[in-house]
């Protein structure tokens, strides 16, 4: 990989977060539902990008992967047993 | 060869020439890295903490013998209560299975050592200062913590613990968690790195494919116990409110706990039955039986016991969707668990069974769990449950489960491996009268409990006209069976060390760690000097055990957990305490560094093993990703607080009313830069410009201070506008813990930034010797992915 994939990702990157600002400061005049599900998926494309490039996780052998993801469902999964107690 | 230019190794040889044999000895004590003598170290120190819990368990029971008794005071027996709890499940039980992961994993899988032999000694020294400062709480002001092992809210605030005894109990377990954490990555690595030629997975023995599997739930376990305590701490501390609130804060604990907690018992279990599935199998001479879906059934019993925790909140209050769920991911438990019972089973039948002491002990542990397991279904059952929580049924329950089946099983492996550790012979008529007394001595204690079940727990004393009087005494009575029946163990052990020969392979197992034969203790550093070790000879039995004869010592592991320690102690002592323990602290780590920098503590290359699937990772990168795994496991259970606390908080703030949504979005771009910058320092000195990574670590050093600083200014602004003595509302808490703990990951990737200027300075690094920047750019871009979920839900959400 040379240097111009991490530039452009940071570029990604740098345009997602104004975005994202765009959005929560109302510029685009969304719904709030909208704006909110729009900023969780600009947020999640982010982690993705800086995970699969700066991370490497694209470039690394299955194992590493394997234990990325397997932490990664533990973490979410302390995240949605803790939000199915809701309404106790 | 090994290095020896290490200045400790230069001072041990120094003190040959006339110095008494024992500095020469307690040096070698102090400052092994060496696997085996570190395992030696944590079963002994294991033992220690067995000891004094077992003491608080004498003064427990005989409280209890009889019915309105006043021998311990209502305070006093909570703390006896809370600390024999923690003590005996967290620095007895799981230490010991780790003394055997270090000792003999290694031998099983044919390495030379442990991945990293200095922070094997890092993780055993946390160990112990963690239960000496668990153990000072007994002095302090309000005595020890005496809310339950469990720690429940809000038992653990202020309001019900004004003592610094809780404080600083929760600084121990912050300890004891950062020692299992190392201790994980060093083992998992072992294991998945460092397996000898013919050493594949599916070929691994028992203890160790168990001791896998147990380390995993270390890795994803203890991330929990860690944020929940630093929730903790900041309650008590801080003034947030994180288990004080009203809005759920008490059963945010039993969430953040029992997600650590409930794992926990299979941490303890797991190493044990490891032990039984090969004891059984040597002593029926057969192999395992269904070696395959055991080991399957291990890996289900990992994934599940995550999803079965919720059983211990059924009358928290928690959805009834959710107890249903936990209902039956709990039945669904015990499956995997029968395949476990069956193939031991199978494993006997129609094996020539020699009943020798550990056999006789590895079936009282099977026996025992099948007792505790079935007991299991009833808890399991959410109507059940209604009726049985919060009583001794439960106590018989897990007695039965996390401590008779596991201390069963691994005092079979004491008796089992007593011959590899000392090459010598026990008393195996002592080893019997040990398990006669103690098979009936634990059954006399615990089975009477299964019929109190109308008895609440935790009760300091009841009632004549309860009818609880008879089976308390029966229970008194084996306790005073039991527990001194453990000095036999003791007894037995150190008689060994004077008994006869052991043959080289005593069980005739087809283990791996016997095929070296039995060796007494080496002595580490010295043995090469021909110094004894107090224990034996000091000379190994076989030249193939020299492999693992010889390693470095190093003063550094103890200084930096002693430092460590006493700043964690600090938390309940004051900031001068603090300030001291980070000097302390502070100079373990410089040392380290040093010692690295000038390459004063280096390991022989090991010949290449089975290494799939990481043969192309280098073993320092996959140790990182291991970390990062558990640090993803602590980050999501803040996260998870955060989202229960947002949910059920009748009151959040709108987005941008508490933090300024500009300062955020110009710390995200700084933090995305520095992200990238990094990155163009990796990639420089890949391409041999150390010039280039010098350049881009010092860009990538100023924008993680400027971020810093950022986030320290929006901080002094919202302190500010807090009212002087105030509780901090909840979602300011969940902020402050957060990005604080966020920022001290920076903080932590800003003095490896410098560490990493220094050496490239050096020329440490070059465009073939690069994978302490790689490594720490995993660490950095971890970290900032982290801020790309925190960013979004506190600034803009």
């Amino acid at each position: 990989m040379n240097n111009t994939t991490p530039i452009a990702v940071w570029s990604y990157l740098v345009v997602a977060t104004l975005f994202e600002w765009a959005l929560a400061k109302n510029f685009l005049s969304l719904s709030t539902i909208y704006s909110n599900i729009l900023i969780a998926a600009l947020a999640a494309s982010q982690i993705l990008t800086v995970a699969m490039v700066f991370l490497r996780l694209k470039y690394e052998p299955r194992g590493i992967v394997g234990i990325a993801a397997a932490s990664l469902f533990f973490a979410v999964l302390a995240v949605v047993l803790a939000l199915g107690s809701i309404g106790h | 060869m090994w290095s020896r230019t290490c200045f400790h190794d230069r001072k041990a040889r120094g003190h040959l020439g006339g110095v008494s044999l024992n500095t020469v000895w307690l040096k070698r004590w102090l400052f092994t890295t060496n696997h085996k003598d570190v395992g030696i170290l944590y079963l002994v120190t294991s033992f220690y903490f067995a000891f004094l819990a077992g003491i608080l368990a004498f003064l427990m029971r005989t409280q209890l013998a009889f019915p309105s008794e006043t021998f311990l005071q209502p305070p006093q027996y909570n703390e006896a209560v809370t600390m024999h709890g923690l003590i005996m499940v967290l620095w007895f039980l799981s230490p010991l299975g780790i003394a055997f992961a270090n000792y003999f994993v290694p031998l099983q899988i044919g390495a030379a050592d442990v991945a990293f032999a200095r922070l094997n000694a890092t993780s055993y020294w946390m160990y112990v200062f963690s239960g000496i400062t668990a153990f000072a709480s007994f002095f302090v002001p309000g005595g020890s913590p005496a809310s339950g092992w469990t720690n429940y809210s809000p038992l653990t605030s202020l309001q019900f613990s004004p003592g610094s005894g809780e404080t600083l109990g929760a600084a121990a377990l912050i300890v004891l968690a950062a020692s299992n954490t190392v201790g994980t990555v060093n083992i998992l690595v072992t294991i998945l790195w460092h397996r000898a030629r013919g050493v594949s997975f599916v070929k691994l023995p028992m203890f160790t494919m168990f001791t896998f599997w147990t380390m995993l739930q270390f890795l994803w376990a203890f991330p929990s116990l860690i944020a929940g305590l630093i929730m903790l701490e900041a309650d008590r501390l801080l003034g947030t409110s994180f288990f004080t609130s009203t809005a759920g804060g008490s059963i945010l604990w039993d969430h953040v706990w029992w997600f650590f907690g409930h794992p926990e018992v299979y941490i303890v279990l797991l190493p044990a039955f490891g032990i039984v599935a090969g004891i059984i199998a040597t002593f029926s001479g057969r192999p395992v039986y269904a070696r395959k879906p055991l080991f399957a059934a291990v890996g289900i019993v990992v994934l599940l016991s995550y999803m079965v925790y919720g059983h211990h909140m059924f009358l928290t209050g928690i959805s009834l969707t959710e107890r249903e769920v936990f209902t039956i991911n709990t039945e669904m438990i015990s499956v995997p668990f029968g395949v476990l019972m069956l193939s031991f089973i199978g494993t006997l039948y129609k094996g020539a069974v020699k009943l020798t002491t550990p056999m006789l002990f590895a079936l009282g542990s099977v026996v025992i769990f099948v007792i505790g397991g079935l007991s299991g279904v009833f808890n399991s059952s959410l109507a059940l449950d209604i009726a049985l929580r919060g009583t001794y049924f439960v106590v018989a329950h897990f007695h039965y489960v996390m401590v008779g089946a596991s201390e069963f099983g691994l005092f079979a492996g004491i008796y089992y491996w007593l011959p590899k550790m000392t090459g010598r012979m026990y008393n195996e008529t002592l080893g019997k009268i040990h398990f006669i007394l103690s098979f009936v001595g634990f059954n006399l204690i615990f089975f009477p409990m299964f019929f109190l079940e109308s008895m609440p727990r935790r009760i300091v004393t009841y009632a004549a006209s309860t009818g609880w009087g008879p089976a308390n005494f029966i229970a008194t009575v084996g306790a005073f069976i039991f527990i001194p029946s453990q000095l036999l163990l003791v007894y037995n052990m150190g008689m060994t060390l004077r008994g006869p020969r052991a043959p080289a392979n005593p069980w005739n197992s087809t283990d791996r760690e016997w095929a070296s034969g039995t060796s007494m203790p080496h002595a580490v550093g010295a043995s090469s000097h021909g110094i004894g070790n107090g224990l034996g000879n000091g000379v190994p039995h076989s030249a193939s055990e020299s492999v693992h004869e010889a390693s470095p010592l190093s003063t550094r592991p103890i200084i930096l957990c002693l430092g460590f320690a006493v700043s964690m102690a600090g938390l309940a002592f004051g900031l001068p305490v603090i300030i001291v323990g980070l000097v302390i602290l502070a100079g373990g780590v410089v040392g380290w560094a040093w010692d690295d920098y000038r390459g004063r503590f280096r390991l022989p290359e090991e010949e290449e093993g089975e290494r799939w699937p990481f043969s192309k990772v280098p073993k320092d990168k996959l140790a990182m990703w291991t970390f990062l795994g558990s640090e993803a496991v602590l980050f999501g259970v803040l996260l998870g607080s955060y989202a229960f606390i947002r949910v059920n908080f009748p009151y959040w703030p709108a987005p941008g009313s508490l933090h300024d949504i500009n300062v955020g979005s110009v710390d995200t771009i700084i933090v995305i830069t520095s992200s990238l910058t990094a990155y163009l320092g990796l990639q420089s000195i890949k391409a041999g410009s150390k010039r280039g990574l010098i350049g881009w670590l010092g860009v990538t050093l100023l924008l993680g201070i400027l971020s810093l600083a950022i986030k320290g200014s929006e901080w002094y602004g919202l302190v500010q506008g807090l009212a002087p003595g105030a509780q901090i509302g909840l979602p300011l808490s969940s902020y402050f813990v957060t990005t604080g703990i966020h920022s001290a990951h920076v903080l932590a990737g800003m003095f490896l930034i410098i560490y990493l200027v220094k050496r490239a300075a050096t020329g440490g690094f070059s465009a073939e010797r690069y994978g302490t920047v790689e490594n720490f750019n995993l660490y950095w871009s971890f970290v900032n992915c982290v801020w790309l979920v925190v960013f979004p839900l506190f600034y803009l959400l």
